[in-house]
């Protein structure tokens, strides 16, 4: 199966339309196992093992954030937070169809609310996708947050 | 290791009665007396013959088996030894503050002792943390409850027993507000000591 550059930037819309609707255990199937999701708590930082990062999940800890999202006693989460990414188009900065391998770059402004509360993040983020049985799925996900190493309250959701 | 660290936030309410809490004087004190959610955190192999190089077997052990949860320096310091943190709490004003949390690298101890305190401040502290998110929570929510004017006092007298002595040091059961009752007693003390010398040179 052959794959456009149109079907890549539909795939990272339809990804942010999931998280926007709340839909987040299909977006844990989009993920290969072996992937991680990044967010650094530094800018341009290059090590998620030895410094501290705002997320660094593998499997088990995706999902288990999105058990704890559509769980019945997450008390954070009484009421709902919702989102919103507005995404620019996506730069793709590498396109191997032999290799089936591809890499993005797209900035976002992500809106988080819940009850009174609403904040915005301006941030980019970098996709490694994989063509795996003929259907795109996410290898790594790396999201840079503009003010990274600002102090937060809770983001409880995926920006 | 990620499992090691979530698993024990989970613990039955007996898991932190039976782990106990120390009181010192003035305001300071600590969970986890006799276990805690760090006690069964897997040993660096390497670091344990370094210690024991460096002090012997039974010192590396003591030094070792110490676990505390959280170890508090009245008014705003805490301190978590298992996994190198140090967390400030900084008031910003009555209804904000601002928690800053550092991990520290053990000079000449292996990495993994590094990444476990850089995964447990992600996992626990970062403001994407998921055990966070219910903390901030909760606090909040007290916060909210403190605007209302139904109760004119905060309660905080669980096992409590009629007769407390601040000035010196109690173990206690894990659950006990002892340590906030000790706080407060440490606040009026400091808050009025110059107060006392202010009205006893008056007096003079």
């Amino acid at each position: 199966m052959s794959v456009t550059r149109d079907d890549i930037i539909d795939f990272l819309y339809e990804e942010v339309r999931m998280l926007d609707e709340g839909r987040f255990s299909e977006w844990l199937d989009l993920w290969l196992p072996e992937g991680f999701y990044w967010m650094p708590l530094d800018y341009k930082q290059t090590d998620p093992l030895n410094c501290t990062s705002l997320l660094y999940e593998d499997d088990f800890m995706r999902k288990l954030r999105v058990e704890r999202l559509n769980g019945e006693r997450t008390f954070s989460q009484k009421p709902k937070s919702r989102c919103s990414h507005v995404i620019q188009r996506p730069f793709i900065d590498r396109f191997d169809l032999d290799a089936g391998e591809f890499e993005t770059n797209t900035s976002m402004h992500y809106v988080e609310t819940r009850l009174d509360e609403q904040f915005l993040l301006a941030l980019t983020a970098t996709h490694e996708l994989k063509l795996v049985d003929g259907k795109l799925r996410i290898a790594n996900k790396r999201v840079d947050l503009l003010n990274s190493d600002a102090a937060f309250g809770n983001i409880q959701l995926l920006p | 290791m990620a499992m090691e660290i979530i698993a024990p936030f989970m613990s039955p309410y007996e898991f932190f009665e039976e782990m106990g809490i120390r009181t010192w004087p003035n305001g300071h004190g600590h969970t986890g007396v006799h276990h805690s959610i760090h006690s069964d955190y897997s040993q660096a192999p390497e670091y344990w013959d370094a210690m024991v190089a460096a002090h012997g077997e039974e010192r590396a052990g003591a030094i070792l088996g110490e676990n505390r949860h959280n170890t508090v320096y009245f008014p705003n310091i805490m301190i978590k030894g298992p996994v190198q943190q140090l967390r400030n709490f900084v008031p910003l004003g009555p209804d904000k503050t601002l928690v800053e949390s550092y991990i520290y690298r053990l000079v000449g101890a292996p990495d993994v002792l590094l990444q476990r305190t850089a995964m447990y401040n992600r996992l626990i502290n970062a403001p994407t943390s998921m055990v966070g998110h219910d903390d901030l929570e909760m606090y909040e929510r007290a916060q909210e409850g403190l605007h209302s004017d139904g109760l004119e006092w905060i309660n905080i007298q669980r096992l409590w027993h009629g007769h407390e002595d601040y000035s010196e040091e109690a173990v206690e059961n894990g659950t006990t507000e002892r340590q906030m009752r000790n706080q407060f007693d440490a606040w009026v003390k400091f808050m009025t000591l110059s107060m006392n010398d202010a009205a006893q040179e008056a007096a003079e």
